[in-house]
Parts: structure tokens; C-alpha cells; sequence
């Protein structure tokens, strides 16, 4: 108990604390030249944050700009030296930024998923995962007893559901941030995988899969989250999805060639790179799951894509982050949470458009943009987009990205913002300008809002663009009490 | 008056085994409908994939239910599922991963499967009673 009360204590100290309560293994790693990386893979107190006010660093909150920022990503990985066996596989936490005239404030709650109970129950990394092996006395009975509910949200109804991909959503209250339990949509469908990456479509219609082997389940939901229709298809590999895409007729499923050969944990063990392998890329007609087609792409791998459109003429294209190796997923986001980092370009992902022609034909375009974590202008999700935001800039003494920046497929430009060395920058949302703001809903009409850990200044800090014009840097930044945990994915809620 | 007693009791003692014991199985934490399916294995082989020595079905209307089994000492396992929808099934999501509750004996838990008998093997020797959460 002792142990125990001064664990807790020791892990919701910052500063000069953390490195006291960091593992001794991390003693070995070199320290970075600037601000400490290993920030970004600390644990949050498990407590959470209590609200507190974001201090404004420059500028004012554009008019019309309001609604929450919700945030997910891991944010408790070690318990002492006993570590989890990958960064994927951190308890979720969820950050919550409420930006309104006056400022912004955050508060932020982990998912009271039970893997998250139990490990916090025994002090001790326990249930298997993506890259951790767990303990043999593990208590599992269905996936969702070692759902990590740690990779996005979606906000749906009052609700905010906590996604993973293996499992089922975490359903929360969207205000007080606190767990309800897993989102069963069907007594025949408990613990179903729904993928972090569901598409919404205009109509509000909820798109999601999930995989298991050469086997997809796919999701069909209306607005308000309830099941419309659900079935399993069959793919042409048992590659690894992390996301997909979703145009205005199709489901289109890009297998890579990271296929899955067994089913003993850790997941990320079980696959195998095939590098000669092509990315096979299987499209479903959404009105009729039977009428499929398959497209063959150059080897490659990837974890996110933009978004999806089709021409006049039938033509299918897609923005998609492509790498040549799957490296970073396989062990180097396993090494990040015992304090490594072996920088390797060849992990660093690219923008790219895919084009599926009507004869069957695929393209691969790759630009030079070094990019991850793309985002669109959801209010017209499958349909035409020029622009796709990104981070980017990959550096070889620390992980993460650190610079912001949109392209454009129609001018083939890119506009771009540097944060420097000590900024880890992470995912943007675009928010539209509304209506009553004079908005025109045109695209590129409004912001983007992220977030970014300054690892000189130890916080994490909310910055403000306008979607047009990234070079002449956030229009206005505000500075968190706390250095939060680098998180993957969020969505931004309007009023 | 004595007699016939007496010729009743050994009569008694010669239809069941040696020394016949109450195992009494009570579940807990169970939602309040359906049926519990018990399965009684004797011994490690027939709970690895052999057929059950008793199998019970047990009417659930509180959080708790008990099945007893007449058996004669030994070591045995238990396998239980409560059918929530009462279709005499246990039901499989379309990955095939379990959809109702499952338990073991010892409320050993297994790993994405059954509990290994080791931990779920348990002695009968006098009457003995498991419980069983869900
Ligand atoms: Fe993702």
C-alpha cells in the first residue's frame, strides 16, 4: 500500500519529478540535445487534470471559432520499470479544450476501460495488446477486456465514444468525460472490432469495419449511432487496417502487404512484410455488399488516409500517407516507451494520391510532402477535396513531426508551417467558419486547430490557423498548464 | 422395526458409488434471466475435449443460482455459460469470440479460451461447494 500510494505520488509530479519517477532504464538513453522527447511518453496523473484555463500566448480566438477539441492517445505506460510493450498500447486519455471568446480551458479523464482497472488494480502492465505480450494470469474473456480505447473519438449524440480498433467503442459522457462502458449494438455483435477511423458521411451516417484475419466486418450506423445494417465480407489479404476510406458510393478497403500469420499475442508479432507484395485494394458498393472490385497498388505501407472522391467518370481517388517500411509500427513504437529512438527514414511517410480507374487500372502518385495524421474538411467527407492537411518534417535526434502544413491536389502546393526542434506537433482539425460568422462554407473557409508539445517550455500548447494560410504561423496560441501526453487522433465539436 | 431401516440404508449405499458426496455450485453476479448450462467433467481428459459426467441447466431469476450434483470423490472441472437469450446456445459474435457470460470452476480465467485445468481442477472429497462468479 505504501508502494503503492508513493507510485501514484511520484507519477503526478511534473518536472523534475517525472525524470525522478521515470524508469532507471531510461537512465542509459542519451539525452536529447533540446527539450526531452520522452515527455511525450510519460505517464498523466491518474487522477486526470483538473479543469484549468490555458494562458493566451498571442492573439485573440477568431470570431465565430467555439466548441470543444476532444483528444485521444495513449497516457499511462509504465508501472515502475514493468513498461508496455508499445506506445500503441498506453491506457487512453482523453483531452478535453473548450474554446470559447474568452479563451481556453482543458480538463482530461483516462477511459475507465478494464484493461486500465486492472493494471492500475495491480500496479503492473498485465493484458496482451498490439505489442505487449501481457501476463500469463491475464484476465481476458473478450476483446474488449484488453481494449486500450486509446486511438480517437467520435462524438456521438451526448456521447463520446473512445475508440480502438480490436474492440468495441468506449461509450462517455461528452461533458464530464466520465466511462459508461462498451457500446453494444447488438447482443450477436458484443466486443465486434470498430475501427478508430469511422467515416461520417454529410447525410451524418456512420461508416465503420473492423478485421480479423482475412475477414472484415463492416458497420453501418445511422446519425444517432444505432445499427442500421451490419456484414461480413471477405478480403483479398489478411493485411493490417488500421484505417480505410470511405467516397460517396464506395467502401474502399487498401490491404497492405503486413499480413497477419498467427493469432498468439502480441498482435504486431503476428505480422509478416511482404515486401514484394502489392497493396491490394478492395472496393464495395455500399448499397450492395456483393458487388465488389479489386485494384492492385505498388508495395507499400501505411496508417492513415485522408479522404476519398469520385470523378464523373467513376474515377476513385484517395490521399493516403505511404511509407516503405513498416519499422516504426513494428519495433520502433515499441522502443519509444522505454525511451529509444533510432531515427530510420524509411519509416517516413509521404502524401499520396491513389487513383482507381473504371478499367480496373490503379496509380500510385507520391508527392515529396512528409506527412501523418491527414485531415479533411469533414462537411464534405467522399466527395471532391483540394486541400489535406498534414504534419510533417521528420527528424533524426527525436520522434515527431514539426511542422503543420496543407497541400493542395488542384495547385499541387504545399503551405507550411515550422514550429522548430522543440515542438512535437500533432493532429489539426479543420473547423469550418460557421454561417453566422460569414462563413461561406467554401473549403479552406475557417481553421485549423491543434495541439503541440513544446518540450523547451514542458506544455502542451493549443495553436489556431487559418486554413488558408499556415506560413504566417497560428493566428492565435494559448500555453496548458500541463505537458500532456502525445495523443493520436480528436474531433472538433461545434455548437 | 430396526431391521428393515437398516436393509433400506444398505440398499441406498449399494445403488450409488461408494460414498456418494453433495457438490453444491452456487453462480453469482448473474443477470436475471435465462438459464445457466453446467457442465461437470471428471478428470483432465474429458474436461480437455471429452464429454461432461453430469451436465444441469439452471432457470435464472436472481443474481444468483445453484445447481447440486451427487458424485463421488474425485477431481473435477467445471464449465459454465449463462444463455441470456435462452436459445439453448452459446452464442458467438460473427468473429466467432464468445457473446454471453462465460465461467469456470475456481473462476479460473482463461486466455482468449477455456481455463486450463490446472486452474480449474478442483478436489471433491465430503460434500464441497464452488462458487462461481460471473
Ligand atoms: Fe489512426
Amino acid at each position: 500500500m505504501t508502494d503503492l500510494s508513493r507510485r501514484s505520488f511520484l507519477s503526478t509530479v511534473t518536472g523534475a519529478g517525472l525524470m525522478a519517477a521515470a524508469p532507471k532504464s531510461w537512465a542509459a538513453a542519451a539525452p536529447s540535445a533540446s527539450g526531452d522527447w520522452r515527455l511525450g511518453v510519460a505517464n498523466a496523473p491518474a487522477e486526470g487534470y483538473a479543469p484549468s484555463a490555458l494562458t493566451r500566448l498571442h492573439g485573440q480566438m477568431p470570431k465565430g471559432l467555439s466548441g470543444t477539441l476532444y483528444r485521444n492517445g495513449p497516457g499511462w505506460f509504465r508501472y515502475g520499470d514493468d513498461v508496455t510493450g508499445h506506445w500503441f498500447d498506453g491506457d487512453g486519455m482523453i483531452q478535453k479544450y473548450d474554446l470559447t471568446a474568452s479563451g481556453v480551458r482543458h480538463t482530461g479523464r483516462f477511459v475507465d476501460t478494464v484493461k486500465h482497472r486492472v493494471e492500475q488494480k495491480r500496479q503492473a502492465i498485465v493484458m496482451p495488446g498490439f505489442g505487449t505480450k501481457g501476463r500469463a494470469d491475464a484476465p481476458v474473456t473478450s476483446n474488449d477486456d484488453v481494449n486500450a480505447a486509446n486511438t480517437s473519438v467520435l462524438r456521438v449524440g451526448d456521447e463520446l465514444w473512445a475508440l480502438w480498433e480490436g474492440g468495441s467503442p468506449y461509450r462517455m459522457d461528452a461533458q464530464t468525460l466520465l466511462t459508461r462502458g462498451p457500446k453494444t449494438f447488438r447482443d450477436d455483435l458484443k466486443g465486434m472490432a470498430f475501427l478508430a477511423h469511422p467515416k461520417v458521411e454529410p447525410s451524418g451516417r456512420i461508416w465503420s469495419a473492423g478485421f480479423m484475419g482475412a475477414k472484415a466486418w463492416i458497420w453501418q450506423l445511422s446519425p444517432n449511432g444505432e445499427m442500421e445494417q451490419g456484414a461480413i465480407i471477405d478480403l483479398p489479404a489478411a493485411g493490417y487496417a488500421h484505417d480505410w476510406v470511405v467516397s460517396e458510393h464506395y467502401l474502399i478497403l487498401p490491404m497492405q502487404p503486413w499480413v497477419a500469420k498467427t493469432r498468439t499475442p502480441p498482435f504486431v508479432d503476428s505480422l509478416v512484410w511482404e515486401a514484394d507484395q502489392p497493396i491490394r485494394v478492395l472496393v464495395v458498393d455500399k448499397t450492395d455488399f456483393s458487388k465488389r472490385r479489386l485494384f492492385e497498388l505498388p508495395s507499400a505501407t501505411y496508417f492513415h488516409t485522408g479522404d476519398a472522391w469520385e470523378d464523373s467518370d467513376g474515377t476513385i481517388r484517395f490521399d493516403v500517407c505511404l511509407a516503405k517500411s513498416p519499422q516504426f509500427g513494428a519495433t520502433g513504437a515499441r522502443e519509444l516507451v522505454k525511451g529509444i529512438y533510432k531515427g530510420d527514414e524509411h519509416t517516413e511517410a509521404h502524401l499520396a494520391l491513389i487513383t482507381l480507374r473504371p478499367n480496373g487500372k490503379a496509380e500510385m502518385e507520391l508527392t515529396k510532402a512528409s506527412a501523418e495524421f491527414p485531415q479533411t474538411d469533414h462537411r464534405v467527407q467522399g466527395l471532391r477535396h483540394d486541400l489535406v492537411a498534414h504534419v510533417g518534417g521528420y527528424l533524426k535526434d527525436r520522434p515527431g513531426a514539426h511542422m503543420l502544413s496543407t497541400y493542395n491536389w488542384r495547385t499541387g502546393k504545399s503551405d507550411t508551417h515550422d514550429f522548430g526542434h522543440d515542438a512535437i506537433v500533432e493532429e489539426a482539425l479543420f473547423v469550418p467558419r460557421p454561417a453566422t460568422a460569414g462563413g461561406t462554407g467554401k473549403e479552406a473557409d475557417g481553421w485549423f486547430v491543434g495541439t503541440v508539445l513544446n518540450l523547451k517550455a514542458r506544455a502542451t500548447e493549443l495553436h489556431v490557423f487559418d486554413a488558408g494560410n499556415l506560413k504566417d504561423g497560428p493566428v492565435a496560441s494559448w500555453r496548458s498548464q500541463h505537458a500532456t501526453p502525445l495523443g493520436f487522433h480528436g474531433t472538433f465539436a461545434q455548437p | 422395526m430396526f431391521k428393515p431401516l437398516l436393509i433400506a440404508a444398505l440398499l441406498s449405499a449399494a445403488a450409488l458409488p461408494a460414498a456418494a458426496e453433495t457438490l453444491t455450485v452456487t453462480f453469482t453476479k448473474a443477470q436475471p434471466k435465462g438459464a445457466i448450462m453446467v457442465a461437470l467433467y471428471k478428470g483432465e481428459d474429458t474436461y480437455n475435449g471429452g464429454k461432461p459426467i453430469k451436465a444441469e441447466t439452471v432457470t435464472v431469476t436472481g443474481d444468483t443460482a445453484t445447481v447440486t450434483f451427487e458424485v463421488e470423490p474425485g477431481q473435477y472441472g467445471i464449465k459454465a455459460f449463462h444463455d441470456l437469450n435462452g436459445n439453448g446456445k452459446m452464442d458467438f459474435n460473427p468473429f466467432g469470440m464468445p457473446t454471453e457470460p462465460f465461467a469456470f470452476s475456481n473462476n479460473a480465467v482463461g486466455r482468449m479460451g477455456p481455463a486450463k485445468w490446472d486452474d480449474a481442477a478442483f478436489e471433491v472429497s465430503g460434500n464441497t461447494t464452488q462458487n462461481i462468479s460471473f
